[in-house]
């Protein structure tokens, strides 16, 4: 939803990614970048609020194989190509997980998290 | 004193399963027995929806062969609309299918099962992993990292998104293809097509050093069913006839998808979530079949592409009718191969450009069958809608699910050869797991473990107990 609102107006300054899941081929696709701005559901955040986390390269689900965990990209792109960008998430608290659409709270805090991202692409 | 060891969970495949395996008074392998200890309920919980929904929702079964679900789910909706997608949206279905069995099988071969080869069975567990192998293989590791992204850019540029993209719809596709989109697919074949040929030329090597595990790893007689075009000599992993053959080659059924419970039956063990099917007209469990990379080329002395059919005819020299379960993962790369060079065939016909990708009817019928083949294997959606078109009634028959019968004598085969139940080792458990690995089953997208889970062994008497334990992870 943040990157579809964000889609217009960003594409000539970043390219953005709707992504279900981090998946281990992405680990290329990110070197080719100084920056990546992940924005995720986070379940153990109050529902609405918006938190940015910095994300550093560690061996965190490496080991899945369907999805790899924020960290866990970041290194693999270090070890297999030498290089990771700077990284940080926008992460929304989340109400649940159950229904079609967005819950009242997480809704309202969509426009939070794309300002937020602007403003980190402005800097 | 009879006792049970216990695998739990099975490791590097996608879903929760465990092991267990028997042994009789003298320590000796009685019997074992591969289990799926999740549940999903999608034919269940798809009772009371429109059947259009279909395709969307089934494809949310999985994050890997999403495209097939939705494939199978399409084409079973078509049938209940009394239509029959052809011409374009038919072929741009059939790109990115092999679009998803591209990046499936680089995913299963790369990932999940060469830290086997590469670190060896016996190599420690800690090492013996995905980050393992990005240290110590790294080259390995690039190449599998880019064909699994070649196949989810195809399928990202064509659907739209890599994973649970909703373009395929029943009665077509959701858009046609952009001409931009094509030359890009186009240019990017060449070098997935040396990454895979320069893959197999070292497979081929490796498969020199594991006689041992090709003379052990599920290697029995079993029938094979795979899908076969109705119309040409290739690889037919769209549509078309269902084809069992027995493990010498000979027909033993050619059918149509609708007429598939005249020949497969589903077999309900109280200690599984999964069915075990098995071919009906020889019983049950002789009527052990197999799906998937190593069925589908056993079935077929052609593949339709002039690399895959040149490499086709060395895996039918090597191997002849291959038996071994370990050979599933060189038919992966065999069909990488045909994959990338029928992508490039099909994106040369000028009508892959047309804009009519989309017929649109409603409930016609009320049944319908939708059959295509998942990286994996056959796989099967039935579904029955009411007078409004909403869904009864669905039985999925996924293609893990036709293996089980087979994985299942495969861990049988392995334990008795390497488990003497008195002396545990690593090489031991890691070769009774790398054998289920062979057949890549997939359980489920909703959890996938590897190495960090614990592995937990158990040995438990006769009266059930706990004489022995050793955990991992």
């Amino acid at each position: 939803m943040v990157a579809r609102l964000l889609l217009p107006d960003l594409t000539p300054v970043a390219e953005v990614l709707i992504a279900h899941q981090l998946t281990i081929d992405l680990a290329e696709t990110i070197t080719h970048v100084d920056r990546v701005i992940l924005v995720d559901a986070v379940a153990d955040l109050p529902p609405g609020e918006v938190q940015v986390y910095v994300i550093t390269p560690e061996d965190g689900a490496l080991d899945m194989s369907h999805y790899v965990t924020p960290g866990a990209l970041l290194l693999a792109a270090e070890v297999l190509y030498g290089r990771s960008p700077a990284a940080v998430m926008v992460g929304i608290g989340a109400s649940h997980f159950y229904g079609e659409g967005l819950t009242a709270p997480v809704e309202a805090a969509v426009d939070e998290a794309a300002r937020l991202i602007r403003e980190m692409l402005s800097d | 004193m009879s006792k049970t060891i216990l695998i739990d969970p099975v490791t590097r495949i996608e879903g929760h399963s465990k092991i267990t395996i028997q042994l009789d008074d003298h320590g000796a392998v009685d019997d074992a027995h591969f289990h799926v200890t999740q549940y999903r309920g999608f034919e269940k919980m798809i009772e009371g929806r429109p059947f259009y929904e279909m395709p969307a929702i089934m494809g949310r079964i999985c994050g890997i062969c999403t495209v097939s679900h939705e494939l199978a789910s399409a084409q079973a909706c078509e049938a209940i609309m009394s239509i029959r997608v052809m011409g374009t949206a038919a072929n741009l279905r059939r790109i990115v299918n092999l679009a998803s069995l591209l990046q499936s099988h680089a995913l299963s071969f790369f990932y999940l099962s060469s830290p086997d080869f590469l670190l060896g069975m016996e190599s420690d567990i800690a090492k013996r992993s995905l980050f393992g192998l990005l240290q110590s293989h790294p080259e390995i590791a690039k190449d599998g990292v880019y064909l699994r992204r070649i196949g989810q850019s195809i399928i990202e540029r064509i659907a739209g998104r890599r994973i649970h993209p909703d373009w395929i719809m029943a009665g077509g596709a959701a858009s046609p293809l952009d001409p931009a989109v094509r030359e890009a697919i186009i240019a990017e074949l060449p070098e997935a097509k040396r990454v895979i040929q320069h893959t197999l030329d070292w497979f081929k090597r490796t498969m020199e050093g594991y006689q041992e595990e090709i003379r052990l790893f599920g290697n029995f007689p079993t029938a094979y069913l795979a899908l076969m075009n109705e119309h040409e000599d290739l690889l037919e992993l769209y549509r078309g006839r269902l084809r069992m053959i027995d493990t010498s080659g000979n027909l033993l059924a050619d059918f149509a998808r609708s007429e598939y419970q005249d020949h497969i039956a589903e077999k309900v063990e109280p200690w599984s979530y999964l069915k075990s099917p098995y071919y009906k007209p020889m019983g049950y469990p002789d009527g052990i079949y197999r799906v998937g990379p190593l069925a589908r080329l056993n079935i077929r002395d052609k593949l339709g592409t002039p690399e895959a059919d040149q490499e086709l005819l060395e895996f039918k020299g090597m191997v002849s009718r291959g038996t071994s379960s370990f050979y599933f993962h060189y038919a992966r790369l065999i069909e990488m191969l045909f994959a990338v060079e029928r992508i490039g065939i099909l994106l040369d016909d000028p009508d892959i450009l047309s804009k009519r990708v989309l017929a649109k009817a409603d409930a016609n019928v009320e049944e319908g069958v939708g059959v295509t083949e998942a990286p994996r294997g056959t796989l099967i959606h039935h579904y029955k809608v009411d007078e409004m078109g909403r869904l009864v009634w669905a039985n999925l028959v996924v293609s893990t699910t036709h293996n089980n019968l087979a994985m299942n004598r495969a861990v049988q085969q392995v334990a008795r050869r390497y488990i003497d139940g008195t002396n545990l080792t690593e090489g031991m458990l890691n070769r009774v797991e790398a054998v289920i690995r062979t057949f890549d089953p997939c359980l489920s997208c909703s959890t996938h473990a590897q190495n960090q889970l614990a592995l937990d062994v158990e040995l438990r008497g006769p009266e059930g107990e706990l004489l022995d334990r050793a955990l991992r992870g």
